[in-house]
């Protein structure tokens, strides 16, 4: 049987998890699993609270930066140990849940030593219905005995809200997954059993209890006729002697060694099967052999979850044969077993249950309530908090004002207490940030990362989460409104043989559909008010807002540095010492970067396609509107803006989306743009829109950058982006206003290094043209259909023989007359007015015409016959791009030196 | 559906991974101490002549018709490097070998051995390193940008390539003039595909060499002193300037001996070496002496941590039979309180210490061992290396001692003698503007300051040595061990675990050293632009220059940041 990859199976289309674990590695949780968790907006951690309260322990916590802030963690806070192991994921139509030996860890969720049993509802097969019935009834009851606090409960209880499904009742009586709130495992074991005799018992845990006394009352209750029991050497905690006397006790019982597939595995599993004259019946999961976890329930015992289950006798087969099992019996004495005893339980005389921070406010819950006259210090990663000033004592609640800013990232908190001589320090919590986490119940997005689309201040590893994210919250394209329909697209074949999706707009209720919360944020997103519970899409617009004041602001000093190094990426290497070193690192770098760069890229071109394709689909237009039109332009125009000058997208793919991107709302030369399409009103919504989250910044920002770095483009997008630079240059909301320009050069001035004359790319680039181009346009000026090329030549200028380029017109053109000379003089310098020299031979008539600006010569003639015409003076008009460009760049360059 | 719910053993998932700095402490040092004080000065930048070669090659990249990508300007300049990496083993000048060996030049670990065959051409293509852009590329692109000869490639800002800025050029111009009329030059140089013939070699590098900027003659090396002491962002440059300051007077008053990285040590942290040089930092460079000694501290200070925990690795490795099976917690305790036994470390060390063992209390051994070494509450006083125990002695026992009991006990006193000599709160207000190389590391990668305010409330408590092992070695090497790792998934460079109560013991090569003091790095600065004779040898006679570099702070040449 296949070994199961856990972190694999939490990916799905699943909103809510649940992780109950005994030990919780945070670190771990964050750098892999979480990012497996994209769909998920609320996921809670349940662990056992002294497990956690060590972990948490110390004044620098654990090396996270999301805990209690996108995600919920809290201690169960039960007499013996929490030790169920369970992941739980709900969706709206599905669920997986997984039950196993595995606590949030490495070793827990990625080692061979564990075991899981995976259970599925899907729309079409609820036959596992009732596993998970069993999960939520466990929940439940850690709920109802009070075992979690307030606000973990309200997230454990969502998990269920969204999915209805869990209502429905069960096909049979079958119940697979067991946990001990009101009755042992030993005893639903034994009901399991049934009255058939036992022909064998084999039994394998890491922990017994010191007198192995859950094995003997297995044994004496199920009477098995013979007993085998599996033991790692040097690893299983068990008191050697106590274990021979129950099984000499027993007459027909084994001990043998087992070691994983693996060598150095330590086998955390724990599992036990009765073999029957027909069948198997076996416990697996969390319970070890231990009295408190086998044979007492809640709440002598301690909280477990296993998987009880039957079936003929090869079925659990597979449990065995995956390890090393030894053919001898082994020699207790000479196994280096011990028993070892676990934790101690007793709770220290003062701790925090939990602290919320709300607005200003920090809430404790103490343990104990508060002696008079004490007096109180918070202390934030082992630091007194700056300016914390205690506003209330009640009980046992103490209440802190303090600048809420200062406590923006995941730092654990803890109450220093001096009561006469007395000095308590509590143990260290990660206080829950109310705001966020509320948000998240409400089936609304993580706003940490989604304020973060602003200034894209994520790891590499977070962009994908971030797509994810605005994925869930923007309506991009038909295919998001028809999930958010509740209808999944039917498949029809495209062009090139791929299933896409048929979309039939009149199949939806538009009606109700405009009142779903993901639409209606939309006509929200549009008004300057401010509401106090602001939508997803208010979030991301309201940070890309601050992005723009930012600079304003004054740094934080001393505290700033603080979370700052609380943040401090830990991954970072030493400087090599030697060049071995150096080409090790490069390789481990290179293989980190590879990884997630490949990752990134992918994700960033599929959400970027759909983005593009929703704001070119009509119909969608049609239907969605400006409002949401114009706001997925704003903040797709900032985010793409960002990841093309931070070299986080590809230039060449970025630019190709921004030129999309721009022509759909400014317009090109064959169309007006989705701006100018709107009527009077709609537009001067939408350009206010525009203009309070600085579209029309980020437009000129991406359009400069690009065009400074436009060397690196394919020859066709250079043009193409050059005729948007001439374009956008003039349009009145962008290149004529000089404070949009001078914000886009602010914006773009401190990642752009000092070597970039920008003024002179961004000219250079809009004033190209192309041979071809120069080609056409004399063409045109002289005969329809004229061909030419351009050549290189020696001549007398001034006295002096010079070698020049100018155009040869072909044999074929029909004569080259003054008039025509002229025009295409004309056309020629308003194509490339920097030029001092201008000239256009036609061989076939002996004709040749001149400009010559350096010495004021411009005239035509014809060679052998003395023809020669002054053309006077030729000047053609600035085209408005180049004076635009040229005032709005080159004046602010000035004025910078200046 | 019992086949498909029922349990299944899970998968192991992450790949081993070697990994470097397993505490997250040294790169607190390269990356935070060390670039303010000799920004740009690198372990593996150590050759001035570098700054001018690799700016040379970028400027004759950028004078041909080759397209602008990373991949022309590769095969551009790897054989021109090549050529220069085989050169440098011919070089047969003086000064060459007048220091002893010249070590780090690029690629010599592959063109040492072909010169050694003695070959009569050699061939520009033969691969010397594994990077695309060389030892450019690996090491100096970053530090000569640093100090604005370079302007580093933003393809996404239109420059694809790195090209050398105003100043670069005519740093890269004076390189050229001086190798302008070698054969190399002028008939190889161009056409990478041909055989260089060996006397070709030799008639380059004997203008071309890195060693050849210590003579007058280099018309590159008045500019890059002005480039070193003056270059890119002003406070880099003055702290760069102070250093090369502090190596002069170093240098001066070293004179008559020989310098090595190890002695350095000692000289910036004790002012004497223990073997008669001694090192009284002028007025003029005391500011700078005094940080130099701090980040020692802080070097000590990372040594006994990572010493610790190799040494948990290695018990680890014998306790759990080379990984076959985890330890408990309470083992590796109960075997850190019985290394603490004054007996272990007296019979490493082999003197007379005080009696101690884990019961005693800290602040009975802090101040014996204050006592040994004569604390004082001055930064810039003398530290003797007279006593027995000192943080250097402490530090050879650890690197040279097998895996006994002394190394706990010989660790702590390392940390102890910090505390003792550090440890006042006063000096943190007293030396405020140079507290911040204390306090670097902060939480996440364990700040001294923050150690020697923990120590300080834990010997006030009467807190005994086993306590201050057990918080030593389970917060500073135990629990940091696992968050460093950690952050690096899904590399797996875990050393061990704990899983339950049980350290789980992975791998096995556990590396702890000091880090490198800069000492070669700052040496051969000095030395190869031409300010000191040597500091490798016993004379370190200061050039006019580098007496101009002594006495006044600065050097007056300035040809380059100040050229138009």
């Amino acid at each position: 049987m296949e070994r199961i990859r856990v972190p694999d199976e939490l990916r799905g289309d699943f909103e809510h998890a649940v992780i109950c674990t005994y030990g919780a590695n945070l670190e771990f949780f964050e750098r892999d699993i979480w990012r497996h968790l994209t769909s998920i907006n609320n996921c809670v951690v349940l662990a056992d609270d002294r497990m956690l309260a060590d972990a948490w322990g110390k004044p620098e916590g654990v090396d996270a930066r999301h805990v209690n802030i996108s995600y919920v963690v809290a201690p169960i806070r039960n007499v013996g140990a929490a030790h169920a192991k369970m992941i739980l994921l709900t969706g709206p139509t599905q669920g997986r849940l997984l039950v196993g030996s595995g606590n949030l860890s490495m070793d827990g969720y990625a080692s061979q030593g564990e075991q899981f049993s995976k259970y599925e509802v899907t729309s079409e097969d609820r036959s596992e219905l009732s596993a998970f019935h069993s999960a939520k009834a466990f929940l439940e009851g850690l709920l109802a005995r009070g075992y979690v606090d307030p606000i973990a409960s309200r997230h454990v209880e969502q998990s269920w809200v969204s999915a209805p499904w869990i209502y429905a009742s069960p096909i049979d009586d079958y119940k697979p997954v067991r946990h001990n709130l009101e009755v042992s495992f030993i005893d639903q074991l034994i009901e399991a059993v049934g009255a058939d005799p036992v022909d064998e018992l084999i039994a394998f845990a890491p922990f017994y209890d010191q007198s192995a006394g859950a094995l003997r009352q297995l044994i004496d209750r199920l009477h098995p006729a013979r007993v085998e029991v599996l033991v790692q050497r040097n690893e299983t905690s068990v008191d050697p002697q106590a274990l021979d006397q129950v099984l000499s006790d027993h007459g027909a019982a084994r001990v043998r060694a087992v070691e994983a597939e693996r060598s150095g595995t330590y086998l955390h599993a724990k599992f036990v099967l009765v073999n029957q004259k027909s069948r198997t019946v076996c416990l697996a999961g969390s319970p070890n052999l231990s009295l408190v976890a086998m044979c007492q329930a809640d709440p002598a015992g301690n909280l477990e979850l296993a998987n009880l289950q039957s079936g003929p006798s090869d079925s659990f087969g597979h449990i065995l044969t995956s390890l090393e099992i030894s053919e001898d019996d082994l020699v207790l004495e000479q196994a280096g077993l011990s028993f070892q005893r676990g934790p101690s339980r007793s709770a220290p005389s003062m701790f925090v249950l939990h602290a919320v921070l709300a607005d200003d406010t920090l809430t404790v819950e103490l343990s104990s309530p508060v002696a008079a006259g004490a007096t109180l210090v918070l202390l934030v990663a082992g630091s007194e908090f700056p300016s914390a000033e205690l506003i209330e004592v009640d009980g046992n609640r103490v209440r802190f004002r303090i600048e809420a800013g200062l406590l923006h990232g995941a730092v654990p908190i803890s109450i220093q207490l001096q009561d006469g001589a007395d000095l308590i320090e509590t143990t260290y919590v990660y206080p829950y940030h109310a705001a966020n986490l509320a948000r998240l119940l409400t089936g609304q997005r993580n706003p940490e990362i989604l304020r973060r689309t602003s200034d894209l201040d994520l790891h590499d590893d977070e962009i994908e989460q971030l797509l994810e994210e605005l994925n869930q919250v923007l309506l991009v394209n038909a295919e998001s409104v028809w999930r958010v329909a509740g209808k999944e697209p039917a498949a029809s074949d495209s062009a090139d043989g791929s299933d896409v999706p048929s979309l039939r707009w009149d199949e939806l209720d538009w009606e109700n559909l405009r009142r779903h919360p993901r639409l209606a944020q939309y006509s929200g997103a549009q008004s300057s008010a401010r509401s106090l519970e602001p939508t997803d899409l208010q979030v991301i617009l309201m940070a890309i807002t601050e992005h723009f004041r930012r600079g304003e602001r004054s740094q934080q000093g001393d505290i700033e540095d603080f979370m700052t190094d609380l943040n401090d990426d830990l991954a970072s290497e030493v400087e090599p010492q030697t060049e071995e070193e150096r080409e090790e690192q490069e390789a481990v770098w290179a293989r980190r970067r590879l990884s997630t760069e490949t990752r990134n890229r992918m994700a960033l071109r599929k959400f970027s396609a759909r983005c593009i394709e929703g704001l070119s689909d009509d119909e969608f237009l049609d239907r969605v509107g400006p409002a949401v039109a114009v706001t997925n332009f704003i903040i797709f125009n900032h985010l793409l803006g960002l990841l093309v000058r931070r070299d986080r997208f590809d230039l060449e793919s970025g630019v190709s989306f921004q030129l999309d991107l721009w022509r759909f709302l400014w317009g090109d030369e064959f169309s007006s743009g989705y701006l100018a399409s709107l009527d009077q009103e709609e537009r001067e919504v939408a350009l206010r829109q525009i203009r309070e989250h600085s579209a029309d910044v980020m437009t000129l920002a991406g359009l400069f950058w690009a065009a400074a770095a436009s060397d690196e483009l394919p020859s066709q997008m250079r043009m193409r982006l050059r005729d948007t630079l001439r374009l956008l240059a003039v349009a009145p909301e962008l290149g004529r206003q000089p404070s949009v320009v001078t914000a886009a050069l602010v914006e773009i001035g401190s990642d752009l290094p000092p070597t970039i004359d920008m003024a002179r790319s961004v000219l250079s680039l809009a004033a190209e043209t192309t041979q071809t181009e120069l080609l056409e346009g004399l063409a045109a000026a002289v005969a329809p259909g004229a061909g030419g090329h351009v050549d290189k030549a020696v001549v007398m200028r001034g006295g002096r023989q010079e070698r020049v380029d100018l155009v040869v017109l072909e044999e074929t053109v029909d004569g080259f007359d003054s008039d025509a000379a002229k025009r295409a003089l004309t056309v020629w310098a308003r194509l490339d007015p920097g030029l001092a020299y201008y000239r256009i031979d036609h061989p076939a008539s002996r004709c040749v015409a001149v400009l010559d600006r350096e010495f004021g010569e411009c005239w035509w003639a014809r060679k052998g016959q003395g023809d020669l015409v002054e053309l006077g003076e030729i000047k053609p008009p600035l085209e408005p791009w180049r004076t635009a460009l040229t005032q709005a760049l080159v004046s602010e360059e000035s004025e910078e030196s200046a | 559906m019992i086949s498909e719910s029922r349990p299944q053993w899970t998968e192991g998932l992450y790949r081993p991974s070697g990994g470097q700095d397993h505490l997250g402490l040294g790169s607190v040092s390269s990356d935070r101490i060390l670039p303010l004080l000799a920004p740009g000065i690198n372990v593996l930048t150590p050759h001035p002549r570098y700054w001018s070669f690799y700016t040379f090659l970028l400027d004759e990249f950028w004078s041909r018709d080759l397209p602008r990508t990373r991949k022309a300007l590769s095969d551009f300049y790897l054989p021109r490097e090549c050529i220069f990496s085989i050169g440098a083993q011919l070089c047969d000048r003086p000064e060459h070998s007048s220091s002893g060996a010249y070590g780090q030049v690029i690629g010599s670990q592959k063109t040492a051995p072909l010169v050694g065959h003695d070959l009569a051409e050699y061939d520009p293509h033969f691969a010397y390193i594994g990077n695309d852009l060389g030892g450019y590329g690996y090491y100096y692109a970053t530090t000569i940008a640093s100090m604005g000869l370079i302007a580093p490639a933003l393809p996404a800002a239109g420059l694809p390539v790195d090209a050398p800025t105003p100043e670069g050029k005519i740093v890269a111009q004076a390189f050229r003039d001086a190798i302008l009329d070698t054969t190399y030059y002028r008939e190889y140089f161009d056409d990478d595909t041909r055989m260089v013939p060996a006397d070709v070699v030799r008639e380059y590098i004997n203008v071309a060499c890195l060693c050849q900027l210590r003579t007058k003659q280099a018309p590159d090396r008045p500019l890059l002193h002005d480039v070193y002491l003056h270059g890119g962002d002003p406070d880099a440059a003055r702290a760069r300037r102070e250093t090369l300051r502090m190596m002069a007077d170093l240098a001066k008053q070293t004179n008559g001996h020989a310098v090595s990285d190890d002695r350095f040590r000692r000289l910036v942290y004790f002012r004497e070496d223990g073997e008669g040089a001694v090192f009284q930092p002028a007025s003029d460079t005391l500011i700078t002496a005094r940080r130099w000694r701090l980040f020692q501290a802080r070097e000590y200070f990372s040594y006994a941590a990572m010493r610790l925990w190799r040494h948990v690795c290695l018990w680890g490795a014998e306790e759990s039979e080379a990984g076959q099976h985890g330890v408990p917690m309470l083992e590796l305790w109960h075997h850190i309180n019985e290394s603490l036994d004054s007996r272990h470390l007296s019979e490493a060390l082999d003197v007379d210490l005080p009696n101690f063992d884990r019961d005693t209390p800290i602040a009975e051994l802090q101040g014996w061992l204050g006592d040994a070494v004569s604390v004082s509450a001055d930064l810039d006083d003398p530290w003797t290396m007279g006593g027995d125990v000192n943080e250097h002695v402490l530090y050879q026992l650890g690197a040279g001692i097998t895996e006994k009991d002394g190394v706990v006990p010989a660790m702590l006193c390392i940390l102890l003698l910090l505390s003792a000599r550090l440890g006042a709160p006063v000096l943190a207000t007293r030396y405020e503007d140079d507290w911040d190389f204390v306090r670097v590391g902060g939480v996440r990668r364990l700040g001294l300051d923050r150690f020697l305010r923990h120590i300080r409330r834990r010997s006030m408590s009467g807190a005994s040595l086993g306590d201050l092992a057990h918080w030593v070695v389970n917060d500073y090497v135990v629990r940091q061990h696992e968050r460093v790792a950690a952050s690096k998934l899904p590399d797996d460079t875990f050393r061990f675990r704990q899983v339950g109560d049980r350290l789980r013991f992975l791998r096995f090569d556990a590396p702890a050293g000091l880090n490198d003091s800069r000492f070669n790095a700052l040496a051969y600065s000095v030395v190869d632009l031409g300010l000191v004779e040597s500091m490798f040898g016993q004379s370190h006679t200061l050039s006019h220059a580098g007496e101009s570099l002594l006495k006044i702070g600065d050097i007056d040449e300035h040809s380059v940041t100040q050229a138009e």
